[in-house]
């Protein structure tokens, strides 16, 4: 479903993703993990086109996101892959309905009432039905990751990718947040997660990447992570990371 | 001192305070479109577009108004016959103060963090999109202190347009003047008028401000 083939993207003369490639299919939750600063981040902004990539192609569907002289994938690809991000990203001029609503009503034509009914039901499922009026600035941390996640679902995307969801949230809301995307992932959601929440990538994920400088180095199950990871970059991040 | 002066010509001073105050309105929302516009063009990614917004705040932010004002009306007026003076006068305070309007908003949008913009592009919005719905309403907040500071500057700045023949608050205290001799009075009378203009636009900016303040913490 998701294809992303041989992503080169540099900025100046510093090379992030040095040639990306992977794919996901329908129903999958991809954890992709790796140190500070190997091009998490980066990765997926290509995978979406909100970035452009000097070399590579990434197809959603079979169709390339990444066009000709467009500076942004075109937004029929935009809103079919969902971005979740470590800092939220609500906007704080709207309530958390308003952030969820905002979508549907502008880019998908959706009616106001047809797009708050929606909304409060996607809200509910995150356990926020009773936020729905309450602004950004009102809400804790863990609340409003949960509002940004159904705000990405509010666009019923094909694939919902998440970076870091749960880095810039103190302890005690790191499961609320972990909750909710675990019964994504059992629903049937695609998924593509930046995360060093070991615990959920060995209970959640299908396929997991380590990405260090740039590549690829490692893939597979949890199983083959957690058991028997090969390459010494692999196993020094995760006795790092698992102490 | 006879401060009675006032009163007899109150027909006067409230004429030319419609005028001021017509000019005012006029020209804030005038220099609110072409700030707004001039602001996102020198955020443009087209260099040309950015450079020639540049251009135009450098070259107005660097002259006298006066001298504009001028060159609008004097200098421009031998070519084009202009039937009253409200129109170059007033376009020429908002081509003044659309230039200070232009770097607010540049730097209110700059502020707004480029994740708010990655987030709307993310549910496919296309960039004026995103610009409209996310970027400037919260830009908006940010922008009003400094915004509402140029505006009280546009209103006392407009006592230029009575150079222009125009017969606002300044060009009724010049006329009262001459027939009355009664110089101190009248404009202080005349800078009090100022003073209840730009007292009530600073009340409504903190209206406004307040209204907008429950979600602009965050
Ligand atoms: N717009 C940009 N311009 C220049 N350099 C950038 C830009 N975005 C990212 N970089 C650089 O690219 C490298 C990879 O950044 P990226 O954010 O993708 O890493 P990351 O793996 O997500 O790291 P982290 O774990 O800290 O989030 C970093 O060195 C970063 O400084
Ligand atoms: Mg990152």
């Amino acid at each position: 479903m998701l294809v992303v083939e041989d992503v080169h993207k540099s900025f100046g003369d510093l090379e992030v993703l040095k040639g990306i490639s992977f794919r996901v299919d329908p129903g999958e939750v991809l954890v992709i993990i790796g140190p500070s600063g190997c091009g998490k981040s980066t990765l997926l902004r290509c995978i979406n086109g909100i970035e452009r990539v000097d070399r590579g192609q990434v197809y959603l569907e079979g169709k390339p996101v990444h066009r000709k002289g467009q500076l942004y994938s075109p937004s029929s690809i935009r809103q079919q892959i969902g971005m979740v991000f470590q800092h939220f990203e609500l906007f704080n001029h709207l309530t958390a309905l308003g952030n969820v609503a905002l979508g549907p009503i502008r880019v998908r034509g959706l009616s106001r009432q047809e797009a708050e009914e929606r909304g409060r039901e996607l809200l509910a499922r995150v356990g926020l039905a009773d936020k729905a009026d309450q602004y950004p600035a009102e809400l804790s941390g863990g609340q409003k990751q949960r509002v940004a996640i159904a705000r990405a679902m509010a666009m019923d995307p094909k694939v919902i990718m998440f970076d870091e969801p749960t880095s810039a949230l103190d302890p005690e809301m790191i499961k609320e947040v972990l909750d909710v995307m675990k019964d994504l992932a059992r629903e049937g959601v695609t998924m593509i997660v930046v995360t060093h929440e070991m615990g959920f990538a060995r209970e959640v994920a299908d396929q997991i990447i380590f990405m260090d400088d740039g590549r690829i180095i490692e893939r597979g199950s949890p199983e083959h992570f957690f058991n028997n990871a090969q390459h010494p970059r692999t196993r020094e991040f995760l006795s790092k990371i698992l102490y | 001192m006879d401060w009675s002066v006032l009163w007899r010509y109150r027909a006067v001073f409230l004429h030319g305070l419609k005028i001021t105050l017509h000019v005012s309105v006029v020209a804030i929302v005038l220099a609110t479109i072409i700030g707004t516009l001039v602001g996102l063009c020198r955020l443009s990614r087209n260099k040309l577009i950015s450079g020639l917004a540049y251009v135009y705040i450098e070259i107005i932010r660097n002259t006298p108004l006066l001298v504009q004002l001028f060159v609008i009306y004097f200098g421009i007026g031998q070519f084009i016959h202009y039937k009253t003076e409200f129109w170059p006068a007033t376009v020429g305070l908002a081509i003044f103060a659309g230039s200070y309007v232009a770097e607010i908003v540049r730097a209110g949008i700059q502020s707004v963090a480029r994740g708010q913009m990655e987030a709307a592009l993310s549910l496919g919005m296309d960039y004026r999109q995103a610009m409209r719905y996310v970027v400037l309403p919260q830009a908006f907040r940010r922008i009003l202190p400094p915004l509402t500071g140029q505006f009280i500057s546009l209103i006392k700045d407009s006592s230029l347009v009575s150079f222009l023949a125009l017969t606002d608050i300044t060009h009724a205290a010049r006329k009262v003047t001459a027939s009355t001799f009664q110089a101190f009075v009248v404009y202080v009378g005349a800078a009090f008028l100022y003073f209840i203009l730009t007292a009530s636009l600073s009340q409504l900016a903190g209206l406004v401000e307040r209204k907008v303040a429950r979600s602009a913490r965050s």
